[in-house]
């Protein structure tokens, strides 16, 4: 990446490949605390990395609902058990 | 407990007495599940009667084979890899697909990452789940099934991975891989 750089004792590089572990939360404590010390130094990191967050929780809440199947769909699933 | 967590031991309680004969269970289990696991099989297929079959196919093995489905907290996770098991046999598919050694950086940058520009347009874009959804349907099969297992229906990593066959690592490499292309098939639909 053009103007990687280092901050926090990892590189933006490094940051990019856990940062979906990050937004689970299931890096290990050593590494959150290496990127979060990243991103307070990294303006580029930050951007990417709050905007790729919303990104996962809007994706996570807009399609949450699913659409009901309709009737007719529905009562032949049903019938599986009657016949 | 969550709502989800709610509805999972609902689910195993409905499967068992299903495994008994119990028709008013199944149906139950129907009524319950049909909307997500169509949901899943429709965005998996892209293709509305592939998935209605493999929705029937799916409901007919859980009726025969709920006896086999151990008690406990992946009765949902079993449901979704019968469905994923039924569209596949019905297209007669390999489970697998090529490994992707697109660079992460690479898939980075298409996303907008180290761009001088301001990304937040990817969140923005977000916000409207038309524009969303569509992103989502054209990604590549890979990509959309660990999305739409992961983040829409909220599986856990490990029940992901269980899905679709594979290790954990697997599964969240192919999930980042997967979230970063959706990132970037968003931003190059704000920018047309």
């Amino acid at each position: 990446m053009k103007g990687e750089r280092e901050a926090g004792g990892v590189r933006c590089g490094e940051v990019l490949a856990v940062l979906s572990d990050v937004i689970d939360g299931t890096v290990d404590a050593r590494m959150r605390l290496r990127v979060e010390a990243h991103l307070r130094e990294c303006g580029a990191c930050a951007r990417f990395g709050g905007a790729f967050g919303a990104m996962i929780a809007a994706l996570r809440e807009s399609l949450a609902a699913p659409d009901a199947v309709d009737d007719g769909t529905r009562e032949r699933l049903r019938r599986i058990a009657r016949s | 407990m969550s709502d989800e967590a709610v509805l999972e031991r609902g689910d195993a309680a409905l499967i068992a007495r299903t495994a008994r004969g119990d028709a008013g269970a199944f149906e139950a289990l129907v009524d319950r599940r049909s909307p997500s696991l169509f949901r899943y099989l429709r965005a998996l297929a892209r293709d509305e009667a592939a998935a209605e079959d493999a929705l029937q196919e799916t409901f007919l093995a859980i009726w025969k084979n709920a006896g086999g489905q151990r008690t406990g907290a992946d009765a949902r996770a079993w449901m979704f890899t019968i469905a994923r098991n039924a569209l596949f046999r019905l297209q007669r598919r390999r489970a697998g697909e090529p490994d992707d050694f697109t660079p992460l950086e690479a898939l980075g940058g298409d996303a907008g990452w180290g761009s001088e520009l301001s990304p937040e347009h990817i969140a923005v874009v977000a916000q409207q789940r038309r524009l969303l959804a569509a992103a989502l349907e054209s990604l590549p099969e890979a990509d959309r099934e660990v999305l739409l297992l992961r983040d829409v229906e909220g599986f856990s990593g490990e029940e992901t991975a269980a899905i679709l066959g594979m290790t954990l690592a697997n599964a969240k490499t192919r999930l980042h891989r997967a979230r970063l292309r959706l990132a970037a098939e968003m931003k190059r639909r704000l920018e047309r």
